[in-house]
């Protein structure tokens, strides 16, 4: 299933100073907002502009916390949250309850986040803020993103991408505003390393979670990827690193780390990393 | 996939000059190289070419076998 982000109103092209008065413009007509926060970085960004603009008072950045959601990237949240001086709310959230979800199709996403906006979208109610927000950008229109329409379904927008922000944008501009998450790499849930089809579980979040942090304190740095097969580890790593990671002492230490989380076999991919890997697998494509 | 599909890309391997055993798991190649062929890998230009015959074949995705924690 493919699901398309109206751009209607996107600018490309356009700097992104300018985008970012814009987005400014946008949020006073909003005059209060919940945003969604996961302490990556389009959603920090959105958070940051939000409370420059709005205040402390208008703003609640509401971190769903479940299996998918790296624990490492919670710990970001909570501290980019406090450097900010950001209202953050914290809220579990249950996908692995729902059986949609669990059984991985290639719609999951929109399981995950139909859970989420269920228990956020009544919390801004019951708080008066007029809005519920995500950090969606225009280049996510591109990508296969179920979880979009379950956004518009409970009436979430994405200022972001209507208002036309790149990753590269935002990028550029969360270096201006010195947030820490401007060269953070992009983190989707750890679901996304699960091939569809294959069962999504506890168990396997939790290895796949172990299995990355085991490579990071290997000292792997940039877009990483362990895609869980079962009890294959398939390790993406920068195209550009392979030679050094494949390097005989090296690897031994590589699959070694990986395998005492709980696979049997390592493997490193021999393309690197490549944003949605596994879409190509179950050939899904954004458009 | 049919198993042929991974000796189809050993031999097309084999006649690139990398002595290896692949193996097929869902859709994906996974590669056992022979001791000579670990060099071989280090260069961006085979490992190209090794995805491309893989492709050829069905494959979407190839990773190298690595060797501690094998089974």
């Amino acid at each position: 299933m493919t699901d398309i982000i109206p751009t209607h109103c996107a600018t490309p092209g356009t700097d992104p100073v300018a985008k970012e008065a814009r987005l400014a413009h946008w949020l006073r007509d909003r005059g209060s907002v919940l945003v969604g926060y996961s302490g990556g970085v389009d959603s920090t960004y959105l958070a940051c502009v939000a409370l420059r603009t709005l205040g402390p008072d208008h703003v609640l950045a509401v971190i769903g916390r479940s299996a998918s959601y790296p624990l490492e990237q919670w710990a970001t949240a909570r501290e980019t949250g406090m450097r900010l001086s950001l209202p953050v709310l914290e809220l579990d959230t249950a996908e692995l309850d729902d059986p949609r979800y669990t059984a991985n199709p290639t719609n999951r996403c929109y399981f995950c986040k139909s859970t989420l906006w269920a228990r956020l979208v009544p919390v801004a109610r019951a708080r008066g803020l007029a809005a519920v927000i995500d950090g969606t950008n225009a280049d996510d229109v591109h990508d296969h993103r179920p979880g979009a329409r379950a956004g518009r379904e409970h009436g979430v927008e994405s200022p972001l991408a209507d208002l036309g922000f790149t990753k590269s944008d935002i990028r550029d501009r969360s270096r201006a505003l010195d947030l820490p998450t401007w060269a953070q790499p992009s983190s989707p849930c750890l679901a996304s390393r699960i091939p569809y089809g294959s069962p999504v579980t506890a168990e396997r979040l939790r290895r796949v979670e172990a299995a990355e942090r085991a490579l990071r304190d290997l000292g792997v740095t940039g877009d990483l990827r362990v895609r869980d097969h079962g009890d294959l580890a398939r390790i993406e790593l920068p195209a550009a690193t392979f030679g050094h990671w494949y390097a005989p002492a090296l690897r031994q230490r590589v699959a070694a780390a990986v395998c005492a989380t709980g696979y049997a076999y390592a493997a490193l991919d021999l393309t690197g990393f490549r944003s949605g890997s596994l879409n190509v697998l179950a050939g899904v494509h954004g458009e | 996939m049919a198993n042929s599909a991974a000796d189809s890309l050993t031999d097309a391997l084999a006649q690139f000059g990398l002595m290896c055993r692949v193996e097929e798991r869902d859709g994906l190649a996974i590669v056992h190289p022979g001791a000579a062929s670990d060099v071989q890998l280090a260069d961006t230009g085979v490992r190209r070419q090794i995805v491309a015959l893989a492709r050829e074949r069905g494959f979407t995705h190839v990773a190298v076998a690595l060797g501690a924690g094998e089974g």
